[in-house]
Parts: C-alpha cells; structure tokens; sequence
C-alpha cells in the first residue's frame, strides 16, 4: 500500500515537473486560464443583475458551481492529463510500454501527461467560492473533497469513454466530444432539467456527481448528497478500471490492432 | 553588376538579433538582445542558364542567402538583384520570375490530389485554363508524374512527392531556380532519377539552378560550379572541373571481405578505416580509377560486399581549408 | 489576365478548396451539430426556467436567439492554429513566395468552410428551434437578411482569428489571446442573454464593440426584424468589417515587416 502510495506520489511528481518544464509559459497560460474562467463568469453575473433568481438558485450558487466544475477539472487535466489522449495512445499501439511495467498501467497512462494551466482553473475557484460565492474558509474543505471526487468522476468517465475504442478503434474523435460535452455541460446548473435529461446526467452523462450534486450538498449541507458523491467516485473508478482490464484482455488476445486513419 | 546576370549579389551579409520569446520572466526583465552574424557580405554573380551550388555545412548561412534572394529576409547590408528584381523591396514581383522549392517543406496540399495543388497554384500565379493545362502535361512527362495526379499527396513516397513539389515550382515556368535540399531524405535511386529530372528541364528551359545541398553528389551531377560558403563567408568560387581536380579527387571504397585486414598496395590508394572484415579505402582519383581498384580488389579478395561513395561535404570542405592554409604558408 | 482577375480567381479557388473540405469531413460536422445543441437546449432550459414577464421578451423567442449566436460561434474553424502552425513551423515562408497574400489565402479557404458549416448549423438549427418551440418568430421575407447577417458576423469572427493567429509572430503562442478575445465575445456580444437585457451602461459598452456585430445584432434579428433594425444591423456590421479588414491588414503587413526583418 506504501509503495503503491509512494509510486503514485513519483508519478505525479515526475508529470508536474514535465509539465512546469518551461516556468515562465506554464505560469503565463496558469494566469490567463483563471482570467478567462472570471471573464465568462461575467455573463452570469449580469444574469443575476436583472433576474435575481433562477429556480432558487442566485449568482452565489452558480459561482460555487463554477468552482466546483473548475477545480475538479483543472486538478484532474494537471494531474492526469493523459487522459485526453488514452483512446489515441490505446490505437497508435502506445499501450505496450506501460504494459512492461510491474504496475497497473491505468494510473500511468493517465498522468503521462500535465495541463498546467489546469492549475489556473483551480486558482480561480477559490475567487468563485470566497469572493463570489459568498463561502467561508470553513466551506473550504468539504468544497475541495467533492470537488476532487467529481473530478475522480469525470477522469473515471472519459477513460471508459475512451476505453471504448479496444472494441471499435473508429471512435476516437468520438472520445474527444465525450470529453468536450461533459465539461460543457457541467458548468450550467442542472435543476433546471426535466427527468429524462436529469437520468442521463446521473448515468451516461454522470454530470450531475462533477458539479450539481456537490453544491447542493455545500448549500444544503446535506451528508447523504455529500456521501453521494464520494460513493459516485468509487463507483465510476472502479468501473474504469474493469472496463479498462476487460478491454486490455480484448487487446492482448487479439492481434495489433489495424485502424483505418483516414 | 551586370545588367545581363540572372543573380547577382554585392557585399550581402545579414545578421540577426537573438532574444528570448517572451515568457512571464521576460515581461518584466529585459534581457539585452545579442547580434548574431549569418552571411557577413559575400558578392557572386550568376548568368542565366548556369546551374550552380551552393555548399557548406549546417550554420554555414546558405539558407539566410537564399532566403535573402527569395525577399523573405532583408539584409543588414549590401546589394542583391534577382531577375532583375531587388528580392526584398519587390517580393511579389519577384515571385512569378523564380520557382523555389525548400526540400524539408511542401507547398502541396497534403489530403489534396496532387492535380488539384497544381490548377490552385496555376491559379494564383495567374495562368489561363489552356495555358495551365498545356504546362501541367509538359512537367508531368518529363517528371514521370502523370499516374501520381490523381493521388493525394499524403499518399506519395517521398521520392515521388518531391517530384511533385518540382513541378509546383515549375508550373509558372520561372527563369530561376532555387533549390534548398532538393535530395534531402532520398534513397539513392530517387535521388539519381530526381537529378536526372533537375538537369533534363533546365536544359531543355534554359533555366538557372542555385542549389544549396549537403550532398556532394548532388553538386557533382547537377551543377557547373560550386560556391563554398562557411561561417557566413564566401570560401571558394570555383568551375565545378577545378573543385573537382582539387578538392573532390577522392573516392571512399569500402570493401566487406572474408579476409580479416586485407591491403592494397596500389599508388593513390589509402587505408582510411579499419574493421575486422570491413574496410575503407581512400582513392584518389588523380592517381588511379576507381574500376582499377575495384578490379583489383575482387581478383585478390573474396569480397562479400561493396560501397563507392563520395567524400562526405565536411571532408571537402577541410580539405579546401588545407588548400587555402597551403596556399598562404 | 489582369491583377484583379487573377487575386478574384484564386481566391475563389481557395473559398471553393475550403467549402470542399468542410462538406467532406461527415464526421466532423456531425460532432460539430452535436456540440452545438448541448448549449442551445442548456440556454433554452435556461430561459424556459427564468422569470421573464416584464422584460419583453418570451423563451420561445430567446431559444431562437441562443440558436443564431451559437450558430455563429461554432461555425468558424481554429485557423487561428493553422497560422500559429504555420508560423512556428516556418511553413509560412514558402508562402511568403508566391505572388498572393498569405493571410488572403487562409481567409478565403476559411471562409470556405466557415459557410458550408454555418449553412448546416442554421438549417440544423432551425430545425431544432421550429420543433422545440412550435413557432418561427421572423417573416419569411426576412429571412435572407438574417442569413446574409449571420455570415458576415462569422466572417468577420474568422478575421479576427486571422489577426489573433499572426500575433504568434510575437508571442510564440496565441491560444490564451484566443480563449479570452472568445469570452469577450461571449459577454458583450451576448452569447445568451440579449445585450438590451443588460444593465444599460455595460449594454452600451456592449453595443460599441465589434463583439455585439458578432452575435447580438444579427441575432436579433431572427427576434425582431423591421426594415429599420435591419438596416441599422448591416450598417454596423459594414462598419466593423471595414475596421477588421484594415487591422487584418496592418497586423499582417507588421508581422511580414517582422519576419523579413527577424526571419520566421
């Protein structure tokens, strides 16, 4: 378990490192990822200014939403940003230097690769939570747990989203817009929803444990939807890992794989 | 200057100032930016037809030349006048008058049909329909590439793209050529067909070739004399026959054989390395034929195998260094 | 054949390759409408769910408004990349060769693309909007205009990337200018929320910059289209073209000064 926790540690370590090989640009695009992410929030804001109130929520809430998807996302892409590229790694025949290796290959693919400015997205959470969204310090902590289970969420499921090209190696532009569509969706409240498109957002989708559930847990200061979520982590990662090592099974048995790239 | 020359160059040197990209650090810390000389004036006159390389080794400033020819560079100092165009001050101008081909570098669309990359350059260089059409079948018989059009260049060999890429800079039959690299990445046999192609259309053209190349055999075949420029200066001027009888005299003949060390005691005939069952000699040319050695060698060894090479760019180039050091001690 | 023939001609054919080339990636497209209706049915759920007696405007109408904007935002391709590719690889120099303007080049063949791709988001979009709302709000006499409008808004967003991409001459890396000039767009042009709902002083901001040439006024028209609004939403829209194809061209001749200068 030591040693697990301690190659864990080296791998994030060596990730960070590769990523911040060149400060003086990491910390540039660090700053201006947070800048944007303030800026759109300014659309919001003037929401807020002329209709105080969307369905019970108000600008406070958003704000913390916005946090909470930020967060969750730019840890996850500056931790493990290899994420965005397992399905291209799993179909250009990348997989088999991992697979050498006397570990689980899931966790190294995922941080083969850092997104620094991810950091910045994570900085301007704590502007979102604090100045915005009306949040004490107290707040902190329980923010930054869910934040990081829904980003655990996210990563879970954009892997096994990825994960689907063992079986149809044509669908890694399609992993990409799954990607695309999670995070776009997820900075938008969704109690906005009717039923049908609320299931999709707690199964297929599973938007609601990255971003909704998480402040509604903050706001309400409910357990069982705090719980949730963290169950909801635990529950999609080990999802990734079975469908990653079903598919890895498909990959080892049958020949290299022959992908029509056109 | 004469007015008549295809190319002509006075005194051209270029120099550039090297400053860190900006990065956070440099926003508030400026550093001083340092002058780094490329071409530090060199003068040459070429006349139309003549095809002529230009030879040095890798920082030498033969692409800062020919970028300063082409008008996407500006000098720092001195005069150039291609096609009668001053490059840099008349770079549209000068365009229609030159063909370029960057070896390293495509101006074909790469998931277009070789065809349709050609009608689009015809377009922007203006040619009419029948005019386009006419050009187009005279480039794809004389490069042997009349069953590639259809194909999209991604599709291509190098070999074959490359011949493409000649016939993109040709489609506007220029007066000029100029070549960065033309053989750079081909196998032996795409390079030999790929010259052959070179020298047939600016023959048949009248077409002025400056070539930078690395490899002495691109020189050998292809031109009539040899500019040699290193660190920026111009080092020799030279017929290609005089750098030949001074300076490319030398074969490498590499012989694999079942003897372990075999020697040749023949007159201009070195050992230049040694392996066990694997060595080269130096052959020089002014001495003894290379068919002589060759003979011989297969008379006296059982030889499994053999390479005829020219000397490598660097070898000629230390050893017009010799020459120059010779000539003033 | 004379100059103005030739530069018409070729940029044809680069419009014509770009068009071409959008209308052959199927897969491309499909993704593209999948991503655009994501942020259109968020924002109708959105209006449908927000309080809007008073303020004069109904979520039927809105939803047609989000439609048309993001229309305009997911028609343009990244050729913004294209050129810092371009640039950072020296690629550009061999453009710099030929006798026709490099960034002329990309705008046609990207102006190409960009109108095969926002013919097929409007008519998709349409589709979507009629059905989910039940209604058209505009007459179908208007409906040229509208389209004519929301051209020029995307081309003048692509003439912006244009200027965006070259400024990699100087700062290695355009993408943060590129993600912050696009949420620019998004709050003063009024991505969701129509400018006229803002608070009156950052609506009149709004309203002065190109930003609201962009999405706002041309998608106000698929709201309220009388002759005078169109008029008005054409004439601002001349404006902004005219200042962006100056700027296109004061940006591309200082980064060409640059590269003959400096080298790429």
């Amino acid at each position: 378990m030591t040693a697990s926790l301690g190659y864990l540690g080296a791998l994030i370590a060596t990730n960070l490192r590769a990523g911040f090989a060149r400060p003086g640009t990491a910390a540039m695009q660090l700053v201006l990822m947070a800048v944007n992410n303030l800026i759109f929030f300014v659309v919001w804001a003037l929401y807020f200014e002329r209709f105080p109130s969307l369905r019970g929520w108000g600008q406070a809430d958003v704000a913390m939403l916005y946090g909470v998807v930020a967060f969750g996302y730019g840890v996850s892409v500056a931790l493990a940003g290899g994420v965005r590229d397992l399905a291209r790694t799993i179909v250009d025949g990348g997989l088999d230097v991992h697979l050498g290796r006397p570990r689980h290959p899931l966790p190294s693919l995922l941080m083969s690769r850092s997104i620094p400015a991810g950091f910045g997205d994570a900085a301007s959470a704590f502007v979102l939570w604090l100045w915005i969204g009306d949040r004490t310090l107290g707040d902190l902590p329980l923010l930054v747990l869910l934040s990081l289970a829904g980003g655990v969420v996210m990563l879970a499921s954009i892997a096994i989203a990825q994960c689907a090209v063992f079986w149809w190696p044509g669908t890694v532009k399609l992993a990409d817009q799954f990607w695309e569509v999670l995070v776009m969706i997820s900075v938008y409240p969704q109690h906005v929803f009717g039923g049908g498109v609320r299931l999709v957002l707690f199964t297929v989708l599973p938007v609601a444990f990255m971003s909704q559930v998480p402040v509604e847990a903050v706001r309400e200061a409910d357990l069982l939807k705090a719980l949730s979520v963290v169950a909801a982590a635990i529950v999609y990662g080990a999802l990734a890992v079975v469908v990653f090592d079903r598919g890895l099974r498909r990959y080892a048995s049958g020949n290299r794989m022959v992908v029509n790239r056109s | 200057m004469s007015a008549a020359a295809a190319i002509d160059v006075d005194n051209l040197a270029k120099s550039f100032r090297v400053r860190r990209r900006v990065g956070l650090s440099t926003l508030f810390r400026r550093e001083p930016a340092t002058e780094v000389a490329a071409v530090r004036g060199i003068s040459f006159s070429i006349r139309p037809g003549e095809r002529v390389a230009f030879i040095g080794p890798n920082g030498a400033g033969k692409s800062t030349t020919l970028k300063m020819l082409t008008g996407i560079l500006t000098p720092s100092a001195g005069h150039a006048e291609v096609a009668g165009f001053v490059p840099w001050l008349e770079r549209r101008k000068l365009a229609r008058r030159i063909g370029i081909l960057f070896g390293q570098r495509s101006q074909l669309w790469y998931h277009l049909p070789v065809k349709d990359s050609l009608e689009l350059i015809a377009r922007i260089y203006g040619l009419d329909r029948v005019h386009a059409a006419a050009r187009l079948d005279r480039l794809a018989s004389t490069l042997a590439i009349a069953d590639l059009l259809e194909r999209p260049v991604a599709q291509l060999s190098l070999g074959q793209r490359l011949r493409c890429e000649i016939a993109a800079a040709l489609m506007h039959a220029p007066p000029i050529l100029l070549l960065d690299e033309p053989t750079i990445g081909l196998d032996v046999s795409a390079k030999a067909s790929l010259r052959d192609h070179l020298i047939q259309l600016s023959t048949e053209e009248g077409t002025t070739i400056l070539l930078t190349s690395h490899d002495t055999g691109d020189i050998e075949r292809i031109c009539e004399r040899a500019l040699v420029i290193d660190k920026g200066l111009l080092l020799l001027d030279q017929p290609l026959a005089t750098l030949r009888a001074q300076h490319l005299r030398h074969r490498l003949v590499t012989l694999m054989t079942e003897e372990e060390s075999p020697s040749l005691d023949l007159p201009g005939v070195a050992v230049a390395s040694r392996e066990p069952h694997r060595t080269s000699f130096a052959v020089d040319l002014g001495l003894i034929q290379v068919e002589r050695v060759v003979a011989t060698a297969l008379e006296r060894f059982s030889v499994r195998d053999l390479a005829i090479e020219n000397p490598p760019l660097d070898d000629v180039i230390r050893d017009i260094y010799r020459g120059a050091e010779a000539r003033v001690t | 054949m004379s100059e103005t023939s030739r530069v018409l001609g070729a940029s044809a054919a680069f419009l014509r390759l770009g068009w071409r080339d959008a209308s052959r990636d199927r897969i491309g497209l499909f993704g593209r409408m999948l991503l655009f209706s994501i942020p259109v049915l968020i924002f109708a759920t959105i209006w449908q769910a927000t309080p809007l007696a008073g303020s004069g405007y109904d979520a039927d109408r809105l939803a047609w408004y989000v439609m048309m904007t993001e229309a305009i935002v997911f028609a343009p391709g990244y050729v913004f990349r294209e050129i810092e590719q371009d640039i950072n690889s020296g690629a550009i120099e061999a453009a710099l060769t030929r006798p026709f303007a490099y960034v002329l080049a990309w705008i046609a063949e990207e102006a190409g693309g960009t109108l095969f791709r926002l013919s097929a988001l409007l008519a998709y979009g349409s589709l979507l909007a009629g059905i989910t709302t039940g209604m058209v709000p505009f007459a179908w006499t208007v409906v040229p205009a509208i389209v004519l409008a929301a051209i020029v808004a995307a081309f003048l967003a692509l003439l912006f990337q244009v200027v965006i991409g070259l400024l990699t001459a100087w700062v290695g890396t355009p993408a943060p200018a590129y993600w912050i000039w696009q949420k620019l767009v998004f709050v003063f042009g009024g991505l969701f929320i129509p400018l006229t709902l803002y608070p009156a002083w950052i609506r009149d901001i709004g309203m002065a910059t190109p930003f609201a040439a962009i999405l706002y006024r041309p998608a106000s028209l698929a709201i309220a289209a009388d002759q005078v609004a169109i008029a008005e939403v054409f004439l601002w829209q001349g404006l902004w073209l005219a200042l962006a194809l100056l700027l296109v061209a004061a940006v591309s001749a200082a980064a060409t000064r640059r590269f003959l200068r400096e080298g790429v």
